[in-house]
Order: C-alpha cells, then structure tokens, then sequence
C-alpha cells in the first residue's frame, strides 16, 4: 500500500466531515474518491496533504506516518485552483516548483518538457490572465505533476475543462500511472471515473460506505440481471428459475432483460436451449454510475 | 525557512516591479517638489498690476508718497469728493490723507474692488515714516536735544531668554522653539508611522484576498504551511516597503543638495531684497526670528534627532507587523475586497484613536494619556515616537517596546489561526463572532 488512512476522525464545530474513515490505496493504482457533495472527500485529501489536521487517526505513507517532508512527494491539484492573474505563466510555474522543492534551474528544464510536450511554450511571457480558461488548466496540471510525485492528488480535474482538454489530461494520467505514480482522483464523472480507476472508495455523510476494486465492486452490486435475445417462443416466466424483467418483440429476435433466481443460471441455460434459439446471453453488470446512485440511496434510507 | 525566502522574494519583486509602486515611489517626491516650487514661486512672484491712486491731500504733508514703476499716485484737488473719483475708471483707489493726520495717525482709502494688504501697508509704511521723522525734527527744535534720534532709538529694548536646562549635571542650551520644532518632527514621524502601517498593512490584507479569490491558495498551502505563507507575506511586503522608504530619503537627500546649490542663492538673495524694501520694523523682527531659529536648530541636540529615527524606524516596524497579522487575518476571512471593509474596521479604529492621540501628545507630552497611550501596544507605535523629544524614561520605552513584542507574538498566532482556516473557507459571510470560534479550533 502506498498510503493508508487509518480511523480517520474531523469534526468542524457541529459538523462531523470524517467519520472513523479508513481507505488503502495501492501502489500504482488509479484510486477514485467518489462520493455526492458535502460528504467528506475534499476534507480527506487535505488531511492527506496535510493542509489539515484529523481529530483522531493516522496516515501512513509506505507504511510510516506522513511527515511534513513527504509533502514534497506528493502533487495536489485542488478542486478550487487558480493561478496568479497578475504574474507571467512560466515565472509563475517555476515559483511553483521551488515552493515543492525544486531548484531554479531544474524547475526551468522541466518545465520546457512540459510545455512542449502540453503545446503551452508560446505563453511563457504571458500574463496569466490573459489566457483562456483551458490554457491555464493546462499550466495549473503541468505544475502539479512537475516535481514527479510519487502521489498525485487530483480533486474534480475535468470540472471546467472542455471534452479535448478532459482526453488530453485523462491520456496523461493514464501515462503518468504507466510511468508507476499512484493517483488519487476525485470525480463526479462516473464514466471518466469507470474508465481510469483500478479501485474506489464511496464516502457518504462522512463515512466510507463501498471500497475496493473497481470489478468487485461492480460484482457486488449486480442483480442477475441478464441481457438475453433468442427466436422462437420461451413460454411463460418459471418463478423457480426466472423472473421477465422487460421484453421486446422486433422483427427477427425477442430482446428480454430476466433476473434469475440464485444459483439457478445453469438451469435457466437448458431451459432456453430447450425452448428457443439462443442469440445472446450476458450477465448486466451495473455502471459505476448505477453503483453510485444505489450505494448512496441506500445508505442514505439507512440512517434516516 | 528557505520556502518562506522563496515567498518573500515573490511578494517583494511582484510588487516593486509593478507601475503602480515606479509611480508613487518616484512620483510622490517630484509631487511634493512640485508643490512645493508653486507655492514658491506664487509667494515670490512680484506684484506686477499697473494702478493709479488719487490722493486728497488735505494734510501739511507734501506730496508724501512718491509713484513707482508699479504705482502712481496723482495728487487731485483736495475738495474732490472721493465717490466722483471712483467713478472714474483711472483711478484703483483714492487715498483721503485729513488735515489731523499727524495727530490722528489716520488716513482712508476708498476702492471699489479689494486692495490687496501689501499695497495698503506700503503706503501706511511711508506715512508712518513721514510723520515719525516731522515728529522728532520737531522735538529736536523744541528741546534742542541733539542727536535726538538716534537716543531714541536707543532706547528701545528688547530682552533674550536663553533657557538652560540642568541635565546629568550639564548645562544644555534649549529654547522653546527647539521644543516646538522636535515636536513638529516627532509628530510628522507619528504620522509617517500611521500612514506607513495603515497603508501596508491594507496592501497585506489585499495580498491575502487576491490569493484566496485566485483560488491559488490552496495550491500553496499543499506545498508550504499557511504560517510560512503568511509570514512570507508580511515579511515581503514589508521589504517593499523599507525600498521605498529607502529611495524617498535618497531622493530627497540628492534634491535638497541640489535645490541648496541651485536655488539656495537665488532665494537668499530674493530675501534680502524684501527686507531691504521692507520696514525697519520687520527687518528687526525678520532678524529675530532667523536668530531664534539659528539658535534653536544649534541647540537641538543631534543625538536626539537620530534617536527619533532610530526609535521611529523600531516602531514602525513593529507596528507593522501588529496590524500587518490583522489585516492578514481579516484577508483570509473575507471573500472578497468588500468584505474587508466592514471587518476591518475594528482594526483601523485604534490606528487611527493613536493617530489623533499624537496630536494631544505632541502639546501634552507628559500627561497620563500619553504614558498609557505609548504603552498600550494598539496605539503605542504611532504615540511614543511623538514623546521621544521630551524624555521619555528609559523603562517605559522598554516596557512599552516589550508590550508591543509579546502582543504581536500573541497576535501573529492567533492571526495564523484565523488564517489557516479563512483561507480555505468559500461562500461564508464571516463575522467576528465567527473568527472568535475558528481561534478555538484546535488545527
């Protein structure tokens, strides 16, 4: 495990932001922090980038508690993120990077990879508030993974961006990760987040209701529903075996969505060889999206 | 601690390469020149306007006044009626000399339109003259007394008070004038010290609100703690501003060298021709008062003017990062430059109670408002400089600069508090009640 958090607890006045929240982020992975509004994420990233303090609880990081060096391994791209407007985007980029540690010269060589390689070396001497809005979510991600973090904390990255920008960052992520970072990333996008993430965590009203990889999760959350399309005629449903979600009658094929009893999957395969001529036959696995809204709904009926 | 440099340098080269800061820095200096050199130039500019006076003489006196390249003086009839000749364009003004003048000593001017005090006292001037030298002549036929004149002049005394103070033992030379003009010093450095605090300490708070509206500040406080950040800044800034202290001393140092050589004689010379045109009688006062002076500025001790800077220069400072902590505090709680406003009033309020405070001080050095007033550190930075030229003990000046001390480490800490947890906090109309709560929070 790269970074552990262990029983974490924040309270804020009458407001309790963490409840007892315990996440374990392998190495090398893509973690999604998911969760609704309000429930706790940006308090848990600034407790791991030590912008705050928890009540009660510890963060380990390789197995020792964080320290104010490792600070130093660790990029964040915060949620609420803004640039100087008054400063020049690459004297502005290289304060950035001495501020994590780099020295001038280094922050200056890397930075000349960075823009090249994003396309954002013709804006070095501009100021940044003459640059559109996506130019400087370009400068404000090159100057979060500049200092080549072992950790890369990313809260709501696609928010604002348009669709190139939001496939341009994902690419780089995604390398970044080829390249053995851990990410941490935040997102309302579940389809950004089924498409990047190995593991998740769903933190709701302050605790931590669903973690683990991502398949397993999904797993977990599937209902024997099964896609099934066949010619011929299946007779009526068998409750011992299956249940008719949905059908629907086209030209050629019955298009029908069953939910079939536990267990019973083998017995639901010979009765439909028996009766009809099988065109399709898949388990639906829930989207992430699907996941989310459940988990949460769920969870929310509980503590009312 | 390397971080905090890498912040200050920020803050400070941001900042003194800005326009704005080239602008005042440069500007404010030539201003002053600028001003300084009209009202110059207005008080010196000669009275140039061409008029005529008519004068009905009815007295003895013989056509007493003489017209100049300025001003002409036509003797009319002496039965002319005043109104009939200022109804004549020619005339400016026309002066009724009565036959009793020289009992009376009083003569009147009619005019239609003001008659500035120079032209009026002028000619009463002369009269004067006139009429004092028939009145000795006289005196001199009836008495035969001879050299008359000059006796009397003799007679007219006028008695010096030199004030010498007993201090340590030595004699010390002092006039109230070297009091008044330390006093006048002392105070302009209380003001400086206001002006200095109040207008840093707004450019911190505005530092922190442009930081957190850029919504950069949380980028930063992922790298450094929000402490470093806010020190760096208030350090920083206040760099900027001993630059600019700095050059305004330089540059005033170069123009009043300068000014000394290139109009130092010119002016001198100016001088001695008003006087010389002038009365006998502000000749004298003239002297005097340019002896007084001479003799005051001689007894001001030096020491005492390097202490004012010195123990100014300490407080400035000081006072600085008092407020500077507030202003920042009140920053970070703020969402935007309107907010400020209303929560930084609390703060601007006892700058500106010291700032009037000083005044009082300046005449009443030694009352017990001024004691508590330069101890209490809120009003102490901008009130004990003011009581420097009238010798302050040596334990208040430590007590009240130990006050200040302790005060500020307790301020910047509960400012650091305010400020780490402000900075983050969006969309939340804050009040002091609120920042009271955040200082409780532990972390």
């Amino acid at each position: 495990m790269l970074l552990e958090a262990k029983n974490i607890n924040k309270q804020f006045a009458k407001h309790k932001a963490l409840d007892d929240v315990s996440i374990s982020i392998p190495e090398n992975s893509i973690f999604g922090l998911l969760g609704p509004n309000g429930a706790g994420k940006t308090t848990l990233i600034r407790i791991i980038n030590q912008i705050t303090a928890p009540d009660t609880g510890e963060v380990l990081f390789k197995g020792k508690p964080l320290k104010r060096e490792d600070i130093s391994r660790i990029g964040y791209l915060p949620e609420e993120r803004g640039l100087y407007k008054k400063m020049k985007v690459g004297d502005q980029s290289i304060y950035l990077a001495q501020l994590k540690g780099l020295s001038k010269s280094e922050a200056k060589e890397r930075l000349k990879y960075w823009f090249d390689r994003m396309h954002i070396m013709p804006w070095w001497d501009k100021k940044v508030q003459e640059l559109s809005k996506g130019m400087a979510q370009k400068v404000q991600f090159v100057t979060t993974v500049l200092h080549n973090p072992e950790l890369l904390i990313f809260d709501e990255p696609f928010s604002g961006f348009d669709p190139i920008n939001t496939n341009l960052i994902k690419k780089e992520i995604l390398d970044l990760k080829a390249k053995g970072t851990t990410i941490i990333f935040s997102a309302h996008d579940m389809p950004s987040v089924e498409e990047v993430c190995d593991h998740i965590a769903l933190i709701n009203n302050s605790k931590v209701i669903l973690e683990g990889n991502i398949h397993s999760v999904k797993e977990k959350y599937k209902e024997n529903n099964y896609q099934i399309s066949y010619t011929g005629d299946l007779g009526l449903d068998e409750p011992s075996i299956y249940k008719t979600l949905h059908t629907k009658i086209t030209d050629y094929t019955t298009d029908a969505v069953v939910k079939i009893v536990e267990g019973r999957k083998n017995e639901m395969l010979r009765l439909l060889a028996d009766r009809v001529n099988v065109k399709e036959f898949k388990e639906i696995i829930p989207s992430m999206n699907e996941v989310f809204i459940k988990a949460v709904e769920e969870n929310n009926a509980l503590s009312i | 601690m390397n971080k905090i440099a890498i912040i200050i340098g920020r803050e400070y080269f941001v900042r003194v390469k800005q326009k704005m800061f080239l602008l005042v820095t440069f500007g404010a200096p030539l201003l002053f020149i600028g001003l300084y050199a009209f009202f110059f130039y207005i008080m010196m500019k000669e009275d140039t306007t061409e008029r005529t006076i008519a004068v009905i003489n009815k007295s003895e006196l013989k056509k007493p006044l003489h017209s100049d390249e300025t001003t002409t003086f036509e003797y009319v009839d002496k039965d002319a009626l005043y109104k009939d000749l200022l109804e004549d364009e020619k005339y400016y003004a026309v002066l009724e000399l009565p036959t009793d003048i020289e009992n009376t000593a009083k003569g009147q001017l009619y005019s239609n339109k003001q008659v500035p005090a120079e032209v009026s006292s002028d000619m009463s001037n002369i009269l004067s003259d006139i009429i004092r030298q028939r009145k000795i002549d006289k005196l001199t036929n009836d008495l035969q007394i001879p050299e008359l004149e000059e006796k009397i002049e003799a007679t007219k005394t006028k008695v010096h008070l030199t004030s010498v103070r007993l201090k340590d033992g030595e004699e010390k030379k002092s006039s109230s004038m070297a009091a008044t003009i330390l006093s006048v010093l002392a105070l302009g450095v209380g003001f400086m010290i206001f002006f200095l605090v109040i207008t840093y300490g707004g450019i911190v708070m505005k530092g922190v609100v442009e930081e957190k509206s850029n919504r950069i500040v949380e980028v930063i406080v992922s790298s450094v703690k929000p402490f470093q950040l806010m020190i760096g800044k208030i350090v920083g800034i206040a760099l900027v501003g001993l630059t600019q202290i700095l050059i305004w001393g330089v540059l005033l140092g170069i123009i009043s060298i300068v000014s000394l050589y290139i109009f130092g004689a010119s002016e001198m010379t100016q001088m001695q021709d008003m006087a010389q045109q002038g009365q006998q009688m502000t000749q004298e006062i003239g002297s005097d008062i340019n002896d007084v002076i001479h003799e005051a500025i001689a007894s001001i001790e030096p020491g005492m003017i390097i202490k004012l800077i010195v123990v100014g220069f300490i407080y400035t400072l000081l006072g600085y990062v008092l407020y500077a902590s507030f202003y920042a505090a009140i920053g970070a709680a703020a969402d935007n430059e309107t907010d400020t406003q209303q929560l930084s009033l609390p703060v601007t309020i006892p700058l500106l109670a010291a700032f009037y405070i000083a005044f009082n001080v300046a005449r009443n050095p030694e009352s017990s408002l001024a004691f508590w007033a330069s101890i209490i550190p809120f009003t102490s930075p901008v009130v004990m400089p003011v009581r420097i030229p009238f010798d302050v003990p040596w334990w208040e000046l430590l007590l009240s600069l130990a006050i200040l001390i302790i005060t500020i480490i307790a301020c910047i800490m509960l400012a650091a508090k305010i400020y780490r947890i402000g900075i983050l906090m969006y969309g939340k109309k804050v009040n002091w009640k609120e920042l009271v709560k955040w200082v409780k929070y532990k972390n």
